[in-house]
């Protein structure tokens, strides 16, 4: 058992190492501040995500932490996500598997699997796909609780969608965007509750990028009757180091 | 080919922002008349001038009939309903939102059909639907609250039932804090706890009808399992559905409005359990 797990830990590592010249990795840090109708006053996030790229595959993980919330939970989201780009014809795009998990409360958890395509344009970005989210009553609340069946309960093929415009090009030194989404790195919304998010990045001097983003939040959009949720303002670093010099 | 695409959408855009049919208004797209707040502190004003129902049954056992989407204009299912609910001796009749399409004529309408009713107790919740057109107002006028419980005792228990208004897609701050101090103050006290609104919580069939966000579905869903909620009953999605989630039975209505192809209603028979039909017309 303890070999089979050495080896588990060497090869990937020996791919790793003889990769390093054609790989990329990314790391971010960001901290969302804002409120909205259930986080009883300010709520504070913080999280962390990081990227392996080698050739067209990526691997990304993620995790986020409430620092302020009304939910009694400190880790809030662990995010993976695999993804492969393609190229046909001329036409880039990226093929994302995803997972997400959410421990919101020690009464339910939330998990979302997905896949989606990634076509990221001059100007535009676009995001579409669909996941299976899937509440979970846990072994807590089934004991305090008296729950013995339905702990499961499952929201299959839900849309996932981001239709994002950015003022200048991807190399471009600054760049500001807006963009109108149901998908967030560690919540996916029902397809009919849209997000909206203004957002502006920076690259300070590379590898580092300051971004700041503002998130808008309105319910009952495609009810026709439209009421203010919430919002946040995020601010996060990127590090992206070139590991070719 | 970009500057296309914008052009299209931009048209798209302002032609639903600006436009306006019999049924939809659709600058509720950006604004709504009221905030949900708003409509939240009026109801708890009109609840301080008007007590909460406590109705004391002589048996063990009683009916509840629930309708939602009765989308009034036209009144041949909703009198019907109305009947069914007469017939079956209901102890009350609870109508889980979009009563009306908003208009002031649809109120008046449907109000002039529920005064053919006296003897019924109705308790009629706002749909998003009846807030179209302005139409809080008049549903405020002629309703009054749309945040509120009632109480059913018989002999030997007694039990609980709070209606909602999700009608804006929100419980919004205020209503959801009187939501669990209803709960974490009133629930023990009661055999069974039913809540009506009239957003169903959860999106098991694909439609375009809205759900709360997911922020807030976590909320209500801890709530519901904290709680003991036996039952969540709601409309909006036009379509029968229930799903049961630990303890809790959510059920969604079949519309009831005349232009539905399978129109229908719930009863419920409340006993020593909760039992469920639903009624097709």
């Amino acid at each position: 058992m303890k070999s089979k797990f050495k080896y588990c830990l060497i090869f990937p590592l020996i791919l790793l190492l003889s990769a390093r010249m054609q790989a990329q990795i990314t790391l971010s840090t960001y901290i969302d501040a804002g409120e909205n109708n259930v986080s009883e006053g300010l709520l504070i996030k913080s999280s962390v995500l990081g990227s392996y790229q080698i050739n067209k595959f990526r691997v990304e993980g993620g995790a986020q932490f409430d620092l302020k919330n009304a939910g009694s939970g400190f880790f809030t989201g662990g995010s993976l996500i695999v993804a492969r780009e393609f190229s046909i014809n001329k036409f880039l795009f990226e093929t994302q598997g995803l997972f997400l998990y959410n421990p919101f409360s020690p009464l339910i958890h939330e998990s979302n699997r997905g896949v989606l395509i990634n076509i990221p344009r001059k100007h535009f970005h676009y995001k579409l796909g669909t996941e299976f989210k899937t509440y979970h009553i846990t072994n807590r609340a089934e004991n305090d609780h008296d729950i013995t069946s339905n702990k499961k309960l499952s929201e299959n093929w839900n849309l996932i969608y981001l239709i994002k415009y950015s003022l200048k090009p991807p190399e471009h030194k600054w760049n500001a965007g807006a963009s109108i989404t149901n998908t967030d790195h560690f919540l996916i919304n029902q397809e009919t509750n849209p997000m909206v998010n203004i957002e502006g990045r920076y690259d300070i001097s590379s590898p580092l990028t300051l971004y700041i983003e503002s998130w808008y939040k309105s319910a009952g959009s495609l009810n026709i009757s439209a009421n203010y949720f919430g919002f946040f303002f995020r601010t996060g670093i990127i590090w992206k180091p070139d590991l070719k010099k | 080919m970009e500057t296309g695409l914008k052009k299209i959408i931009i048209l798209l855009a302002c032609n639903l922002i600006f436009s306006a049919c019999d049924k939809f208004e659709m600058r509720g797209f950006l604004f709504s008349y009221e905030s949900v707040d708003r409509r939240f502190e009026q109801s708890v004003k009109w609840n301080s001038e008007n007590p909460y129902k406590e109705i004391n049954v002589a048996t063990d056992e009683y009916n509840i009939a629930v309708m939602a989407d009765s989308h009034v204009g036209s009144t041949k299912n909703p009198e019907l309903f109305l009947d069914a609910a007469v017939n079956m001796n209901a102890t009350a009749a609870v109508m889980a939102g979009d009563l009306t399409n908003g208009h002031e004529q649809d109120y008046l309408t449907f109000y002039e059909q529920l005064s053919n009713y006296d003897d019924l107790l109705t308790f009629p919740v706002a749909g998003n639907h009846d807030l179209y057109f302005d139409g809080w107002k008049q549903f405020y006028s002629l309703f009054g609250s749309t945040t509120y419980l009632f109480t059913v005792s018989t002999p030997n228990a007694s039990d609980l039932f709070i209606c909602t208004d999700t009608a804006g897609g929100t419980l919004g701050r205020d209503q959801l804090e009187w939501l669990k101090k209803i709960l974490e103050t009133e629930r023990h006290k009661h055999r069974y706890c039913i809540i009506f609104t009239h957003n169903n919580l959860f999106r098991i069939r694909h439609t375009t009808s809205t759900n709360p966000f997911v922020e807030e579905l976590r909320v209500l869903m801890e709530l519901c399992i904290k709680h003991q909620i036996d039952m969540v009953i709601a409309g909006h999605d036009h379509a029968r559905n229930v799903v049961q989630f630990g303890n809790t039975t959510h059920i969604t209505l079949d519309a009831l409005t005349d232009t539905y192809k399978d129109p229908g209603y719930l009863k419920l028979t409340i006993k020593d359990e909760i039992e469920y039909e639903f009624v097709s017309l």
